[in-house]
């Protein structure tokens, strides 16, 4: 097989940069999952955040013309999901995995519906995606220069908010208050704080990250929706939050680990003989997962505390002693 | 609550359960996603499989939603049937078709779709679609067996995934066909009286594709990527390589399987691997596959093949032609099979029978074909659709 062309001085920068194309949606979507669990909700509806905000980015970006619109709207399609999860999960107070699934299944039933009664049997419409926004000077500096500065603007934007979710989580009042809430919903009340606003601001976060990681897929990269175009990113994503142990850095170094290795083994499937190699190509494809399993296991073996907020998964209701 | 150590020992027990399930169902990647898909219809599928229901005496009622939008398919029926009307308006094969995806995916649903609605129009059947269908081996058989109750005449679910189920229920629906898009030839398991495979020829195309993009690299490097590791995949990017060959005998060719049909934004990225790798000319076996493709193909002005349907809408100085399954002519066959009691158990409606074509792009322009492919490319066409030149059918690896 052709190392050269997987881990040549030609070839690492393209496979970092593919690397952060294809850990950015996941990544967002991780990131803000990681604020919502903080906060003690698990929001399994993730995918379909992702796939709403996918399809509301094609939208927008499809009738306006204008990408940046795309955007904001794929942000309001993930938000959109997120208020039905804040409707069933904190002020229903319903069972949140059963609520999670069932948003995931209306996101991919309603985004296919509209797609094929808005566009009906003619060619999906496309656009161009967005382009690289090469930040000056530092995009020039040879290798470094073209992997961090010479990116789409959406992947700036992704490391803004990603950094900006970690600072609101431990440098912010707020922050506080969502810890508490995952940890100790009742000891948090008693303190004043009202659980059920910041589990609700907590999941329209995560919807609103979900939904931006959706739009990067449809204007960012693909210029077009295809049915379930994000493909399972909503689930992964909720695995890098326990990988991550719960914290968004470590999160979205996960999101990284896992976009490069799926990016590494894209290039030696090509480089080593594709379908007349005699490692099956399943192996390749599990390759992320396992490299992101093994992390988890030696991570959580060497973790002497118990990252997972207290009350993950339990309903606050006032009054009711939960523990 | 008495023992609040318990409690969230509880409670931790089923997080890890979760995380586990969680994993998996990622594991599991779009597998998990096409499961998606299929418990998904719920609204799309419900209503899709009412409609008939409800619809049924007045089929009539049912169309306009699903007609209105495509015109154009409509149009060249208006002009047919009415040399073909009369006979056939009495006995009418009824049919339900099983479509697993979208019917506007501009690939695999959509050209099974206007093959069925061309019989339609020719008012060779009577049709019931479900779009969106589910996937999965329950929800499909849900779906199916409510029609062969109603007693529809001819049931297809036009994905490998659908034999399983047939296979299951056909026995307990003796006089109701059965067909689905096995590409076996009885190889795989699935049979009965009732049941047929219809074959995907898409090796055919895909050789003659091949000797044009052998006309057109210039490193002499193809790019493939695949969905899944299945024989039509297969004997499809073996084609492709070979019929290059031909023109180009040292071209060589780098494959990806992405575990996925549809993650177009997976295989966007295998085609850029694979492009810095050196390949210029690129082929797909799948749905999304090809959409990501074709995309990264325009990003770098390089050329692409369509899979399946016209696809050079996706990038019109790219695409240098489009693989297009006609299956409408394997449904036709299979109708008037059954009209003339005389089902078959396997259906290869090859280029020669119109069951594929390579529909060229006129407004391809990111490479050029040479003069000596393009003439080779003429020749092979005209003798696969005589039936004098046999493209190899290369399932695996042993050929």
């Amino acid at each position: 097989m052709n190392w050269a062309a997987v881990f040549g001085a030609a070839a690492i920068i393209p496979l970092l940069n593919a690397s952060i194309r294809l850990a950015v949606p996941t990544g967002l979507a991780a990131v803000g999952e990681s604020l919502c669990q903080r906060a003690g909700v698990l929001n399994l509806s993730l995918e379909g955040m992702m796939l709403s905000g996918a399809y509301a980015a094609f939208l927008a970006t499809h009738y306006s013309g204008q990408p940046w619109l795309g955007v904001a709207a794929g942000v309001g399609g993930g938000m959109f999901i997120g208020m039905l999860m804040a409707l069933f999960s904190v002020t229903l107070k319903t069972e949140q995995v059963i609520n999670g699934i069932a948003l995931v299944l209306l996101a991919s039933g309603l985004t296919s519906f509209l797609h094929v009664r808005l566009f009906g049997v003619t060619a999906p419409e496309r656009f161009d995606p967005m382009g690289k926004l090469e930040i000056p000077l530092l995009g020039a500096i040879p290798g470094v220069g073209s992997v961090v500065f010479d990116q789409s603007p959406l992947v700036y934007l992704a490391v803004v908010l990603i950094i900006g979710v970690w600072w609101t989580l431990h440098r912010t009042r707020f922050g506080l208050a969502v810890r508490a809430a995952g940890d100790r919903p009742g000891a948090a009340d008693a303190a004043g704080i009202s659980v059920d606003r910041v589990r609700a601001a907590a999941i329209l976060a995560s919807g609103a990250m979900a939904g931006l990681g959706g739009a990067v897929l449809v204007v960012g990269q693909l210029g077009l929706f295809a049915q379930n175009v994000t493909a399972g990113r909503g689930w992964v994503a909720i695995a890098l939050v326990i990988f991550g142990r719960w914290s968004p850095l470590r999160v979205a170094a996960g999101a990284f680990l896992f976009g490069f290795t799926d990016a590494l083994q894209l290039r030696i499937q090509s480089a080593s003989g594709g379908i007349e190699s005699d490692i099956p190509f399943e192996f390749f494809q599990a390759l992320p997962y396992l490299v992101t399993i093994v992390v988890v296991v030696v991570a959580t073996a060497r973790a002497r505390d118990d990252a997972q907020p207290e009350s993950l998964g339990v309903p606050y209701i006032k009054g009711a002693r939960s523990s | 609550m008495t023992n609040p150590r318990g409690d969230s020992m509880t409670k931790r027990r089923m997080v890890a359960l979760l995380a586990a399930f969680v994993l998996l169902a990622a594991s599991c990647g779009d597998d998990e996603a096409a499961d998606e898909t299929a418990p998904e219809p719920a609204p799309t599928t419900a209503a899709a499989a009412e409609e008939p229901a409800a619809e049924e005496p007045e089929p009539a009622a049912e169309e306009p939603a699903a007609e209105e939008p495509e015109p154009a398919a409509e149009e060249p029926a208006a002009e047919e049937p009415a040399a073909e009307e009369p006979e056939p308006a009495a006995d009418k094969v009824s049919v339900a078709i099983l479509l697993p995806c979208a019917l506007n995916d501009l690939s695999w649903c959509q050209a099974a779709y206007e093959g069925v609605k061309q019989l339609e129009s020719e008012g060779l059947i009577d049709l019931q679609v479900v779009d969106d269908a589910p996937f999965d081996a329950q929800g499909a058989t849900r779906v199916m067996s409510g029609f062969a109750e109603e007693g529809v005449q001819l049931v297809i679910g036009h994905s490998f995934d659908y034999g399983a189920p047939i296979h299951e229920m056909a026995p307990d629906y003796p006089d109701v066909k059965f067909a689905w898009q096995g590409s076996c030839g009885g190889f795989c398991g699935v049979e009965g009286p009732n049941i047929a495979d219809y074959f995907m020829p898409m090796h055919e195309p895909a050789y003659l594709s091949g000797i044009l993009a052998g006309g057109i690299t210039e490193s002499g490097i193809i790019g493939a990527n695949a969905g899944y590791d299945i024989p039509v995949c297969r004997a499809t990017v073996e084609a492709f390589l070979l019929g290059a060959q031909e023109v180009r005998p040292d071209a060589t060719r780098l494959d990806a399987f992405l575990g996925s049909w549809i993650d177009a934004a997976l295989a966007k990225e295998a085609t850029a691997a694979q492009a810095e790798q050196g390949a210029d000319v690129f082929v797909a076996c799948g749905n999304a596959g090809s959409f990501g493709m074709i995309q990264e193909t325009r990003e770098r002005g390089l050329s692409s093949f369509g899979y399946v349907y016209d696809e050079s809408s996706l990038a019109p100085d790219n695409v240098v032609a489009s693989m297009a399954w006609q299956i409408g002519e394997t449904y036709r066959q299979m109708v008037l099979d059954i009209a003339a009691d005389n089902y078959q158990p396997f259906y290869d409606v090859l280029m020669s029978a119109g069951g594929f074509e390579v529909q060229m792009n006129p407004d391809y322009s990111a490479g050029s074909v040479s003069a000596e492919a393009m003439e080779l490319f003429e020749t092979r066409l005209q003798e696969v659709i005589d039936g004098t030149f046999e493209v190899p059918f290369i399932a695996s690896a042993d050929g």
